[in-house]
Formats: C-alpha cells, sequence, structure tokens
C-alpha cells in the first residue's frame, strides 16, 4: 500500500493548480454573476491534455489515469467548480464512452481532437420525463434504409451550448423499458439537431446547461455508438467513472469552503477575540476537515481501483459520489454559518460555494439513486 | 544558441519554515513542500522561447540535494532539454560564491551564448548569482532583466529601476537575472510532464570539476525567527476621543512620542 503520487500525478496536480489559480479563480465570480462559460480556459486545459486524462496516448489523449484526473479535478473544482463539471463529462462521460464503445473509426475521428480541447464533447442520456429513469425515455432513433433518424428532446445536458460532439442516448426499440435503448455519436453541424433552451441555474453557473433537440436528425449507422440496444449498460458503465469526477467536484468545492472558514474564523473578531478561539467554531473546522479528509481518501481509493484495471467498482463509486456530495453539503453549510451574515452575501466565496455543491447531490445519479446501487450491491 | 538555466529548488512560498534544532543555520525538511525557485520559472521560460526560435539547447545547471530532482523535472517538462545536478554536501552548504564557482566550472564545457537565472532565491533572498557566475567566466552580467532581445552576437536587456526603464547592451556570451513580467511562463502539458521522465539529469561531483577543497569562505551558524509580534491594541469611539486616547497610549504606555 502505497499513499503517495507518483512524480507525474504530482506534478499534473500541482499544474492544474497553479491553473486554477491563474486563470480560473480570477474571473470565476463575475462569470458565475454573468452565467458564463469560460470556454476559453476550458479549450486551454484541453491543449495541456487536462481533457484526455484517460484516452491513450495513441489518440492523442495524456493517459495519465484516474487518480491524477481526480486530483487534478479536486484543484480546478475549488476555484471553479463550473468549468470543472466541463472537465468530468468531457473526460469521464465522453471520452471514456468512445473508448470502450466506439469502433476504430470514432475513436480516431473524435478522440484526438476531444482530448486535445479541440472539440467540447457532451453526454445526454435526461429527458423531461426521464431522469432517475432513464429506461423510461421517449426520444426514438427509427431505422431507415442504411440511415437512423433521431427524434424528441434531451434536457439538462451540460455543456450542451458549446458542444461540438454528442453520445445521445435514444430508443430504438419501442418497447418499454431499458433493453431498447441506443447510444449515438454526432457532432453538432448534423442536420436536424439543434440545442434547444438554455438553463438559468442556482450554481455551477459557468458551465452550460441546455435542452438538446432532434427533428428528423438523420444519422449513417456507422454513428451508433457501441450495438444497438446496449444504450442502457454504456450509459451506467460510463456513469462509474463519471461519479469519480463528480465526488472530486464535490470534494474541491468543499475543501475551498473548509479554506476560506478556516482563514476567516481567524480574522474574524466577536468578544473581543477571533471565533476561531471559540470552541464552537474550533468543532465546525474540526469535523469540516474530517469530512474532507475523509472523502479525499475514497476518492483516491476509487480512482486507484479504476487504474488498477478493478472492472467493477459500482458499489465503491456509488459510496464515494454519495459520502463526497451530502459531505460537501454539511461543510458548505457549516461554511456559512462561520461567515455569519457574511456568508450570505455575494461578496463572500462561501456564497457561490454553497450553490455551487447543490448539485453534486442530484446529477450522474441522486443521493437516493447512489443508495439503491449501493443497497443492490451488498443484498446481492 | 546554447542556453544555461541556473536552477534552485526552494521551499514553497506557503511554507511555514522552523530552524532544525540538529542542524544549525538550516530549517526542518520534513514536513516542507519544495518547488522550484519561483524567479527561475521565468529563467526557464526565457530560455526556452529562445531556443524554440533560434534552436540549440536550454540546459539547467543545479546545485542542491537529491530532492531538487523534483524541481528539475518541472523545468525539463516545460521545455529544457536537459539538466546538471551537482550534489556534494560541500557545495550545497557553499555561499554564494563559492556556489557561483562551481557553477561557472559547471557551465564552462557547455559554453552557453547565455546563462540566465532568477533574479532571486526567495528562500535565502541571494540575488548575486548571475554576477558572480559572469565574474568566474569573466563575462558580462545584467540584473533583474524584463526584456531580453538577442541579436548579432549581442543582448539587448531592458532593466526598470526607479521610475525609468535602463537598456543595457553586453556582447554575448552575458549573464543574466530574470524578474517577474519578462514572460508568462507556461503550464507544463500533461504529455511533456510524461516525456520529462526521459529527459537526462546527470549528476557532476566536485571532484570530477577538480574543485574537491573548496574552502568555505563563510558559513551560517544560526538561524533565528523574528519575535513575535506582540499583540496590538484597539482604540475604538468617536474619532475625536479616540485620537486623544491612543496619543495618551502612545506617550505613556509605549513611551514612542
Ligand atoms: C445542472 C445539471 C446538469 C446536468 N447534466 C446532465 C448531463 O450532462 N447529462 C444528462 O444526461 N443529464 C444531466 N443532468 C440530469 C441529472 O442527471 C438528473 O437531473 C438526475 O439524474 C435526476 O433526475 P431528475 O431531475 O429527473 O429527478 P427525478 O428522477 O425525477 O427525481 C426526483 C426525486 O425522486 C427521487 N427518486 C427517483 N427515483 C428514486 C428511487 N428509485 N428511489 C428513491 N428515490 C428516488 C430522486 O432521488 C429525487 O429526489 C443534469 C442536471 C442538472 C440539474
Amino acid at each position: 500500500m502505497d499513499f503517495e503520487f507518483s512524480d507525474e500525478q504530482r506534478m499534473t496536480i500541482d499544474g492544474a493548480r497553479r491553473f486554477a489559480a491563474e486563470r480560473l479563480a480570477p474571473v470565476v465570480a463575475e462569470l458565475d454573476e454573468k452565467g458564463e462559460v469560460n470556454l476559453e480556459a476550458l479549450k486551454e486545459l484541453g491543449s495541456l491534455g487536462y481533457l484526455g486524462m484517460t484516452v491513450p496516448e495513441e489518440y492523442g489523449g495524456s493517459a495519465l489515469g484516474a487518480v491524477a484526473y481526480a486530483g487534478s479535478m479536486v484543484e480546478l473544482s475549488k476555484a471553479d467548480a463550473g468549468t470543472a463539471v466541463a472537465v468530468s463529462v468531457q473526460n469521464s462521460l465522453v471520452n471514456d464512452a468512445i473508448v470502450h464503445f466506439g469502433t476504430e473509426k470514432q475513436k480516431k475521428e473524435y478522440l484526438p481532437k476531444l482530448a486535445g480541447g479541440e472539440w467540447i464533447g457532451c453526454f445526454s442520456l435526461t429527458e423531461a420525463g426521464a431522469g432517475s429513469d432513464p429506461a423510461s425515455m421517449v426520444a426514438t432513433a427509427v431505422r431507415d434504409g442504411g440511415d437512423y433518424v433521431l427524434n424528441g428532446t434531451k434536457n439538462f445536458t451540460t455543456s450542451g451550448a458549446i458542444a461540438d460532439a454528442i453520445v445521445v442516448f435514444v430508443r430504438c426499440d419501442p418497447q418499454p423499458g431499458g433493453k431498447g435503448l441506443s447510444a449515438f455519436l454526432l457532432t453538432k453541424d448534423a442536420a436536424g439537431f439543434q440545442v434547444g433552451k438554455h438553463e438559468n441555474k442556482m450554481g455551477i453557473r459557468t458551465s452550460s446547461t441546455t435542452e438538446m433537440v432532434f427533428s428528423d436528425c438523420r444519422l449513417p449507422a456507422e454513428a451508433l455508438l457501441g450495438e444497438e440496444g446496449k444504450g442502457l449498460k454504456i450509459a451506467l458503465s460510463t456513469l462509474d467513472g463519471g461519479r469519480i469526477g463528480i465526488a472530486a467536484q464535490a470534494i474541491g468545492i468543499a475543501e475551498a469552503a473548509l479554506d476560506e472558514s478556516v482563514r476567516y474564523a481567524k480574522e474574524r473578531e466577536q468578544f473581543g477575540k477571533p471565533i476561531a478561539e471559540l470552541e464552537g467554531i474550533q468543532f465546525l473546522l474540526a469535523d469540516m476537515a474530517t469530512d474532507v479528509e475523509l472523502a479525499k481518501t475514497m476518492l483516491f481509493k476509487v480512482a486507484w481501483l479504476k487504474d488498477s484495471g478493478h472492472k467493477r467498482f459500482t458499489k465503491e463509486a456509488a459510496m464515494l459520489k454519495l459520502f463526497a456530495s451530502e459531505m460537501a453539503h454539511r461543510v458548505c453549510h457549516k461554511a456559512v454559518q462561520i461567515h455569519g451574515g457574511y456568508g450570505f452575501m455575494k461578496e463572500y466565496k462561501v456564497e457561490r460555494l454553497y450553490r455551487d455543491q447543490r448539485i453534486t447531490e442530484i446529477y450522474e445519479g441522486t443521493s437516493e439513486i447512489q443508495r439503491v446501487v449501493i443497497a443492490r450491491n451488498i443484498l446481492g | 544558441m546554447n542556453i544555461a538555466v541556473i536552477l534552485r529548488q526552494v521551499p514553497d512560498t506557503e511554507a511555514v519554515v522552523q530552524p532544525d534544532a540538529a542542524r544549525p543555520g538550516s530549517i526542518q525538511e520534513a514536513e516542507l513542500k519544495f518547488v522550484l525557485n519561483p524567479f527561475d520559472e521565468y529563467a526557464v521560460e526565457e530560455a526556452v522561447k529562445i531556443t524554440e526560435k533560434a534552436g540549440g539547447d536550454a540546459v539547467g545547471f543545479c546545485i542542491g540535494p537529491d530532492r531538487s530532482e523534483a524541481a528539475i523535472r518541472g523545468a525539463l517538462a516545460v521545455g529544457l532539454r536537459r539538466a546538471v545536478l551537482i550534489t556534494d554536501a560541500a557545495a550545497v552548504e557553499a555561499d554564494v560564491v563559492t556556489q557561483g564557482r562551481i557553477l561557472a566550472a559547471a557551465i564552462k564545457g557547455f559554453a552557453p551564448e547565455l546563462i540566465l537565472c532568477g533574479r532571486e532565491l526567495i528562500d535565502t533572498s541571494d540575488d548575486a548569482m548571475a554576477a558572480v557566475v559572469a565574474h568566474f567566466l569573466d563575462i558580462p552580467h545584467v540584473l533583474e532583466a524584463v526584456k531580453i532581445e538577442v541579436d548579432g552576437g549581442k543582448a539587448t536587456v531592458t532593466r526598470e529601476v526607479e521610475g525609468a526603464d535602463l537598456e543595457i547592451e553586453a556582447r554575448l556570451p552575458v549573464a543574466v537575472s530574470c524578474c517577474k513580467g519578462l514572460n508568462e511562463p507556461r503550464y507544463p502539458k500533461i504529455l511533456d510532464i510524461k516525456r520529462s521522465r526521459t529527459k537526462e539529469i546527470k549528476r557532476l561531483t566536485l571532484a570530477e570539476l577538480g574543485l574537491e577543497s573548496l574552502p568555505a569562505k563563510s558559513r551560517v551558524v544560526e538561524l533565528r525567527l523574528p519575535p513575535a509580534r506582540p499583540k496590538g491594541i484597539r482604540v475604538d469611539g468617536e474619532p475625536a476621543v479616540a485620537a486623544g486616547q491612543a496619543a495618551e497610549w502612545l506617550s505613556k504606555t509605549a513611551k514612542v512620542v
């Protein structure tokens, strides 16, 4: 057992920290207020290799693995959780789906552009009527000669407005249930596709979230990602890796909230002394630090499981995502409390962290769904 | 054009240093995070930028213990071709002039046209290295560059002084120390971080440089932290009244006026 990062992992994570401090942190408050994406920074992260961390080098990736990816995600999320989720979606959901299920042609066509940041990718699974239960989706793909014709509206797609490449899940078999789902891979210029409504969000406002509208969108059969009918399996196995990214995002947010709280508690004086000298505040800080530390330890364990080629880490990934996101909730709640009224004001960073944290308990499987997955795994 | 870049690993700017009781004059290292001296990053970036355009090799030269390899690898990841590391205790513990002499000896064989280093070491605040190395190589030096242009066998270096810019010309080879503002050090690409492992960090000993018996010119005998700042007092209330109270405290209690 070895808890040390390799030199490469450490340098990569340090690089992400420096990038976050210099390129993300100075503009995040303004972009959050306006609800704008930091596309320039995202593309630059791509050119440095942070958008292709699990893509093999032969397809233009930096292929350093899940541990370095998780550590980098924590650092980026500490500064800007909205930009970080776009990084997570691209690495874990889009690239990984193509690496594991794409044809050689799809890999050659999509991966170098995605891994290098020339293209931004998105993953459209959710629909208005199909969130926790994706098998109930109604968007369809109908075979027409050698082509498929897609119809329907996906919603809540992260990076929808800035995406060049789209992984979308639709129903090929009209029978209800998960067996009829298939995944497709397309570019934004496909005729019959357009970006729909842009969501106005509580948090992670530096990420774009949109509807994706397909009306008679005709795709060649080779746009199928993986086999027809295997869509649900592709979605679920890809989401296992995605949970590492979202957990890292939650941990980054929580760690930032902890750092802010430690600093604030030392500076803020009431009753003639810094509030950090009050035992009540110290206990809050101690619990926050313990929470962050434990989540981080589990983060790197699950990342290590993925790197060492363990095929199944579904239960561990669900536990990690559940714990890290609810941990971030506790920590951000306490951080605002420690800041008192100032924590409620937009001038203070914890106000944003509190809002940004909330989504980590919802997307890529709500906390309830993580519990369902964990229970299913332990009950057999 | 070949460029030598002088590198040093130092404690991270945010590190809290404590004297090491067991080694007078030294700091406790166990819990410290070390980084490349931040000013050296400007030197590295400048060397890489120039050699990318003009060709040639940018090579790092470092005196320091084994752990310095981590900082060197960072510099290799952003574009230095290779590096030389001198780890002899006598070199690591030597004074600036002696270290400059050692570095000059190590750099001499490489015959660079430009020698770059950081403006200052952020741990010891030493800022003389470019001048010292230049002295031992009998070449010119310019300190605190914010702009360097190399053309036709000479370097034109801009240096900021109080309220003005100095433009200084020197024939090559020249040693220049680099300031913030000279350039924007690039971020390492992950692939280059991986490839930096294949770049050579050559160990060189004082014996190989023919410098084994260097008498130390000075040595650090003690490292003391400044005394903790005493707690201040705070005078609240209406400015007119508070000012009087503050004045009284300054004259009667603190006895400074
Ligand atoms: C900002 C943002 C970005 C997103 N990005 C993407 C994206 O990029 N791609 C994508 O495909 N989707 C994305 N989503 C969608 C997200 O994954 C879903 O919102 C999420 O899965 C929950 O689905 P829902 O909103 O329909 O809630 P519902 O499924 O309707 O859930 C409502 C409530 O019921 C609970 N519940 C549901 N089923 C059960 C159960 N079996 N047992 C117990 N409780 C249950 C839920 O936990 C929740 O509390 C995003 C959402 C948001 C808000």
